[in-house]
Formats: C-alpha cells, structure tokens, sequence
C-alpha cells in the first residue's frame, strides 16, 4: 500500500487579490492546508457533494457575479452549516455580529495569527499521535487487501473534515471503545465500482453476487476487519470495567441509501412502533415517527421478569428520591 | 452429511473459506451466525470441525460454543475460531469453553489446511 501519513485540511478560497492569494498559498504550505482555488461561478455544486473540505476563506471584496461576499458566504452556510467559513477583511476592526451566524472568524491579511487561531479553533482540535495514524493506515490497508484481491492501494494524505455528508450510497458504521476513545467508525462507498470489483472476480464473493445485500456483506467484512484490528493494536485498558468492553461484540451496520437499505446483520423481526403527532387544531399535516427495537447483539426475553421486579422497587415516576 | 461447519456472517468470508476447504477435498456446510450454527450442528452428526467468526448477530460466536458444550453437552467436536478479535480475555472465554484454536482473520488457507485436515483425521 502507498501511503502519506501527515494530516492535511483541504481549505477553498475566494480570494481575487493577486498578493493576498500568494501569502495565503504560502500560509497554507506552512499549515497543513490544501489550498483550493474557487472558481468564480456561482454554482454550490461542490458544497453539495462530498468534497472532502475542512473549511472557506472568502475575501470581503469577493464578487461572483452579482453575488458579494457575504451572499456567498449566506448561501454556502445554508447548504454546509457544519462548515467553517473564515472572512478576510482589509482591517479587522472589530467583529460584524450580524454576520457572526455566517462567519466561525474574521482576519486580515496582515494578521494571519488570527487565521491560525481559527483554524486551531475549529479543525485541527485534536491530536492524533502520528504512530496511531501510521498504524491505523496499515491496518486498513491490510483489511482492504484481504477482500479485494490483485488491486493497488493507495492512501491519501490523512484529512480533517467538518463534515456531516455521506459519500456514496454504500456506509458502513461500528462503534469504537476503549479506555482512551469512544466513538464510531465509519466506511463509505458507491455501489457500482464495488460491484464490478465482484464482477471481476476480486473479491470473496461468486462473481454473479452482485446483488446490493451481497455488497454491503463485503463492505461490511472490511469493516469488521479494520475494527478487530485497531481494537487489538490499540487497546490500553486501565481497569477492569475497561476491559469487559473489549469483550463485548460488535458487528457493523451497514446502509445503502440508493435502496433505503439498512441492516443490523439480523433476520430476525424488529419490534416498531408508530406515532403520528398531529397538533390540536390539525392546522398542520402530522409528523410519522417511526420507532423500532433491534435487539440484533442479544435478546433474552426470560431476564425480562427479573428487570421488572427491580423496576418496582424504584421511586414512582415525579417523586423525590432522597439519598 | 459434512465434516465441516463454517459459520459466519459474512457471506464473503463464508463463500471464501467454504471454496477453499471444498477445493482441498473436504466436505463442509456453512451457518449465517451463532445461532443458525446450533441448530445446523445438532441436525448433522457427522460434524468433526467447526470454524467459526465471533461478533455475529443473534447468537456470537462464544456463547453458540457454550452452547454447545454446555446445552448439548458435547464435548469432543473440534472448534476454531476464525475472527478479528484477539483480545486475551476472548481467547480465556474461548479456552475455557474448549475452543481448540484461534485464528485471526484474514483467513489464509494454505497456512492451516493441514492442521484442519489433522483435527478432522482427512
């Protein structure tokens, strides 16, 4: 596998001033960025789709056609909220806070110090030991070799994203705990370039399985692998409570949107419940919510009498409870 | 009839283990998770060996071996467990199940096919 392993941000900047353009191409070598140039067209399509960005640095004197900076920036927030958006002004001379809903800082040109502060504010937050990535590349890289056989891999530069966008149509998702990190992992995809890797004969799978549950099977496979195998390299429990969460099982769940596909990796009923929520005077169309129980890891419906005695023991709902 | 049963969720890993112990002349049988390993392994008695993943929806991987050993009180089929985990404390589960091997995944067949055939005197 190929890899790069020091995190970068991909940042794209509005910015017509030839001067101003330079010195922040130069702040951006020295910062881990990625500079991307905007392009004056007023299209959002590249807020829409997955683009991998960490944030915007627009210049207050930006027009795109008849669009000026703040517009711009108005229209980009309302696609991408998440999305930090930094504004150069000639002086900073105190914040417009009208515009603090749009903008997560303000800098000029002379005073990169405050660029720097936002962007230690709002992407590089947090500190990733540079053998965890190594290792967490190598380990990746492993499981991805193992189910798609005869491909190169290669591994980009690791990113930092404020991102709440989902790439393609295939996800997979598993939660991560330890002692040091509790959270999730998460593996997209699209659907037809994963198909004709089965296709090809590339993977596990028989070369006419092509449906979209035998895909997710596959994505999901990776996935469980990349998970065992940070769980064992990384584990570092301190006490004892720590260490059953080791012991505990997980599988992915994975989803394809294309489809409205969604699975617990369990065939078994899911228990549901349906509340529609429909304001008194029915001025409104009602909301449906849809509930549902999937008890996928574990179900021993004969321990549910023993939680019920203990539940009666319990204060009765709206008491006070003195300790 | 088979001497092996290979039970895991994942079809991939299913379909890649199953070929390959077939293509080395043995005949096997494979089970979606824990639970469908149970039930297929008490129907067919001619079962020697049985590989099995651990994190698996319905029933896990350990607890169908506790089951095994325990409910049906079988004590002598060979079991091997063929997963990404490698913590200590799953394998001390497994041990003291009497799991009788451990593999951590991927699974690379030419590396233990002649242990498999020796479990299962082929």
């Amino acid at each position: 596998m190929e890899k790069a392993t020091n995190i970068v941000s991909k940042i794209l900047i509005y910015e017509n001033q030839k001067e101003a353009e330079a010195r922040l191409r130069s702040f951006c070598e020295e910062n881990s960025l990625i500079g991307l140039k905007a392009c004056n067209s007023t299209t959002m399509d590249i807020f829409t789709s997955n683009t991998d960005l960490g944030g915007v640095i627009i210049s207050e004197m930006t027009q795109v056609g008849e669009m000026t900076a703040v517009q711009i920036a108005t229209k980009i927030h309302d696609i991408r909220p998440e999305l930090p958006i930094f504004l150069r002004m000639n002086q900073v001379d105190g914040k417009n806070l009208a515009l603090d809903k749009v903008f997560a800082g303000y800098f000029a040109i002379d005073r990169l110090d405050l660029l720097r502060d936002c962007l230690n504010k709002y992407l590089f937050t947090t500190y990733y030991p540079m053998a965890l990535i190594r290792g967490m590349q190598e380990i990746s890289g492993t499981a991805i070799a193992a189910n798609l056989k005869n491909c190169d891999i290669y591994s980009s530069a690791p990113y930092l994203v404020n991102d709440q966008v989902i790439y393609g149509e295939l996800m997979s998702l598993i939660p991560m705990e330890s002692s040091w990190y509790r959270g999730y992992m998460m593996l997209q995809t699209t659907e037809e370039n994963a198909i004709n890797l089965i296709k090809q004969g590339q993977t596990p799978l028989p070369v006419d399985d092509t449906g979209y549950r035998a895909v997710n099977s596959l994505l999901n496979e990776i996935t469980n692998l990349m998970w065992g195998g940070i769980k064992s390299r990384f584990p570092l429990y301190k006490d004892e409570e720590q260490e059953n969460l080791s012991a505990t099982t997980q599988i992915p769940i994975s989803i394809n949107h294309h489809h409205k596909y969604i699975s617990f990796g369990s065939s078994e009923p899911q228990l549901c419940f349906h509340y529609i929520v429909q304001d008194k005077k029915k001025k409104y169309a009602p909301i449906d919510l849809y509930q549902k129980f999937i008890f996928n890891l574990s179900w021993v419906p004969e321990n549910y009498m023993d939680s019920q005695s203990q539940v009666e023991k319990l204060v009765d709902d709206g008491e006070l409870e003195f300790f | 009839m088979a001497q092996i049963l290979v039970v895991d969720d994942s079809a991939a890993v299913r379909n890649e283990v199953t070929q390959f112990l077939r293509s080395n002349g043995l005949d096997v049988e494979s089970a979606v998770d824990g639970k469908d390993g149970f039930e297929k392994f008490k129907r067919d008695p001619a079962i020697k060996l049985i590989i099995s993943d651990i994190n698996m929806p319905n029933l896990d991987g350990l607890s169908m071996v506790e089951k095994i050993r325990g409910e049906l009180g079988n004590s002598t089929v060979n079991i091997i467990m063929l997963t990404t985990e490698s913590d200590a404390r799953m394998k001390e589960r497994g041990k003291a199940s009497g799991v009788k091997g451990w593999i951590v995944k991927p699974f690379k067949g030419d590396a233990v096919v002649g242990s498999i055939k020796k479990l299962i005197g082929a």
